[in-house]
């Protein structure tokens, strides 16, 4: 008798020990799983001429954020930042860098076209969903598409469309127009979807000037300009040359010698380092402005302001309505799959954005949205500091699919 | 063909860019010229110079006191600049050069934490805004001004080294330092002269080049290029050479954007190198 019941409180403390045992372990687990991060990468640029608006597009990452006090699905947000330096390589590397150490799902990219495709070759290969939010070459969400790719700005052809067509219409006065391109992957783009406009608009095109960029002096383009008496001066620069551009337009007293000048992309750090005086008067091509005046946009730029004290550029805004609209849909499906996440962002449901109703369009995955041209303001007539800009015109034209050679190849590209 | 009826104003503006490519190039070759050193750093002290121009233009709404400013600050810039090159002196000169690559990095990464990433707007004094119509063409007046304004500081430059005692002294140094330290001149005394003269000439460029281009913290990177440029067509520690180099590449430059516009961002570049194998201590260099 004794000696069963050894055995028998041999058995029982075993079984006692196996059942703590898987218990723990089940639990250890379970807990690892909940607390696993969410990684986000954002890619901006951080250092360089466009640093700027590079920390804007990370400051609108961290108000999404914030909003959900880094939560989603129960599990933390990891959100990993790395500069682009504005250079392909080293946004390619240390993309997969992030994607390979920490098994990143889900990533940013933006400003610069160079930039963006560079972010959207990683997704691709790395079968992961990227979010452009300030990209503007046509390539990427049309000849260079991705299934994994999506991109929230309007793209080139569509600025060219949106922007150029109801301005130019809204002005039948003007007969010719002068060119000046940034000679780089924006400009060269930019310039080829606008020509098409022009001619089709009826304009004779006086000269084209291709300028190197980081040009410093844009005085002889201007005199070039001048002496070509054109009614409407059409200049495809962007990022610092813009600024010494428009300062330099405003030196040369071109808005007196022209009818109309424009400059098709822009945004608010550029504005302000341009001035108020050099502004008056001249045009601007914007994806948003912190006046635009809708719920989303004066709700974001409050905050914003209240945060640091600058009124956000459109990466800031770009870049939160991106993330959040990611981390809402992550939360309502309840998974972080990505072929599932982007089937969702597929179905083209509207949501309000920045500019109003928005969505990604299934076929090419370009977002849609409004373009605006804005008109920089008298001083005289601001109501507040930085009520540098009054809105001009605007319009949501976008490439048709027999236009775009966008074509996905299920989950191959 | 109508362009060529606007030759006159290329011309101007060619001479308009050339002062500001001189003014920045010779400081760049007097501490050459005297001491042998290529300052990496001249690009970064002409954007603080600009700096100066918009952050005292921002407090007081005076933009010419920054003339008076940006000089000293700069002299004393230059100074400090002197003593860290003091100590490599003797070892091989790419020591030197690491060190103002170096200055040049930290001086631009100072100005990024003190004033932002952001470039700040600063607007040309409401005196010179505007245009002058000269009859044939109209030419704005602030650029008129910078030509006058830079002429002068050139003739006031060059009268001190061609008819004062210093400068001779300075004259002799960039021929011979050790046979002028021999004589009893205190050298050392004489390059740290030479440095802040240098550094003051790159600020009071800074300071009149900021309403034209703006002010950035990456602007020094962008002018050091074209510095060199002008200062190996003249030929390194030539006063008269920095003169003619910046003149005629500035010409250069805007006469090819009419002519040939496709070739203009290369012709400087061409133009070096025709000088480099045809002259090769510049136009008016020494061997």
């Amino acid at each position: 008798m004794k000696g069963r019941e050894k055995n028998l409180k041999k058995i029982f403390i075993s079984a006692a020990i196996g059942l703590c045992l898987i218990g723990a372990t089940v639990m250890s687990t379970g807990f690892a799983a909940e607390q696993k991060p969410f990684y986000f990468l954002g890619l901006h640029c951080l250092s360089g001429n466009f640093a700027g608006p590079g920390e804007d597009g990370n400051r609108g990452c961290f108000i999404a954020l914030e909003e959900r006090n880094y939560k989603v699905l129960g599990r933390p947000i990891e959100y990993l930042v790395r500069d682009t330096e504005l250079k392909p390589e080293a946004t390619t590397r240390k993309a997969r860098e992030a994607i390979e150490k920490f098994g990143v799902k889900f990533m940013m990219a933006g400003l610069g076209s160079h930039i963006g495709l560079a972010s959207l070759d990683v997704a691709r290969d790395k079968k992961i969903l990227l979010l452009n939010h300030s990209s503007g070459s046509s390539e990427i969400t049309g000849e260079r598409c991705s299934r994994f790719g999506f991109r929230w700005t309007n793209d080139n052809s569509s600025i060219a469309k949106s922007a150029l067509t109801p301005f130019l219409k809204e002005r039948p006065e003007i007969k010719t127009v002068y060119c000046l391109v940034q000679d780089y992957a924006w400009g060269q783009d930019m310039n080829k979807n606008s020509r098409p406009i022009l001619e089709k608009m009826g304009l004779k095109i006086l000269g084209t000037d291709f300028i190197a960029v980081g040009t410093t002096d844009y005085s002889s383009y201007l005199l070039k300009a001048k002496a070509a008496k054109p009614d409407f001066l059409y200049c495809m620069i962007y990022g610092g040359d813009q600024i010494i551009a428009a300062k330099q337009v405003y030196e040369f007293e071109l808005r007196k010698d022209v009818k109309a000048i424009l400059f098709p992309w822009s945004g608010t750090t550029m504005i302000k380092e341009i001035g108020s005086e050099a502004c008056e008067g001249v045009y601007f091509g914007l994806q948003w402005w912190y006046t635009y005046d809708n719920d989303y946009s004066k709700k974001f730029t409050k905050k914003f302001l209240e945060k640091h004290k600058v009124y956000p550029d459109n990466e800031a805004i770009g870049a939160h309505y991106c993330l959040k609209i990611l981390l809402d849909t992550v939360e309502r499906l309840k998974t972080d799959d990505v072929k599932t996440i982007i089937l969702e962002l597929e179905k083209e449901k509207a949501v309000d954005g920045p500019t109003g109703k928005e969505y990604f369009r299934s076929w090419d995955h370009q977002n849609i949205k409004q373009f605006f041209i804005y008109r920089g303001k008298n001083l005289k007539d601001y109501k507040f500091k930085e009520d540098y800009m009054e809105l001009a015109t605007g319009g949501s034209l976008y490439r048709t699919r027999e236009e775009n050679p966008c074509r996905f190849k299920d989950w191959d590209n | 063909m109508a362009y060529l009826e606007q030759f006159p104003t290329f011309i101007l503006n060619g001479i308009a860019l050339g002062m500001i490519y001189f003014l920045i190039a010779i400081g760049l070759t007097i501490i050459f010229g005297m001491m042998g050193v290529i300052n990496f750093a001249h690009g970064a002290l002409y954007a603080i110079g600009a700096y100066i121009a918009y952050t005292i233009t921002s407090l007081v709404g005076n933009f010419w006191i920054s003339l008076v400013v940006a000089p000293i600050v700069l002299f004393g810039i230059g100074v400090g600049e002197y003593f860290l090159l003091r100590r490599l002196q003797g070892v091989d000169p790419v020591y030197q050069l690491l060190l103002t690559f170096g200055l040049a990095l930290i001086i631009q990464e100072v100005v990024i934490v003190i004033w932002g990433t952001v470039g700040k707007p600063l607007s040309i004094p409401p005196i010179f805004r505007g245009m002058i119509d000269f009859g044939l063409f109209t030419y704005p007046k602030y650029r008129i001004f910078l030509i006058f304004f830079t002429g002068i500081l050139a003739f006031f430059i060059w009268l001190a080294i061609m008819k004062t005692k210093l400068g001779a002294m300075i004259r002799a140094g960039t021929e011979d330092s050790e046979m002028v330290s021999c004589v009893g001149i205190n050298i050392s005394r004489l390059f740290i002269l030479v440095f802040g003269i240098g550094a003051s000439t790159a600020g009071i460029a800074g300071v009149m080049a900021a309403p034209i281009v703006g002010v950035e913290p990456f602007m020094g990177m962008s002018i050091l290029i074209i510095s060199f440029v002008v200062v190996v067509v003249g030929g390194l520690g030539s006063y008269a050479g920095a003169i003619l180099g910046g003149l005629l590449i500035g010409i250069i430059q805007s006469i090819f954007i009419l002519l040939l516009p496709a070739a203009a961002a290369v012709t400087v570049f061409a133009f070096m190198a025709i000088i480099l194998i045809v002259k090769p201590q510049g136009l008016l260099g020494k061997i």
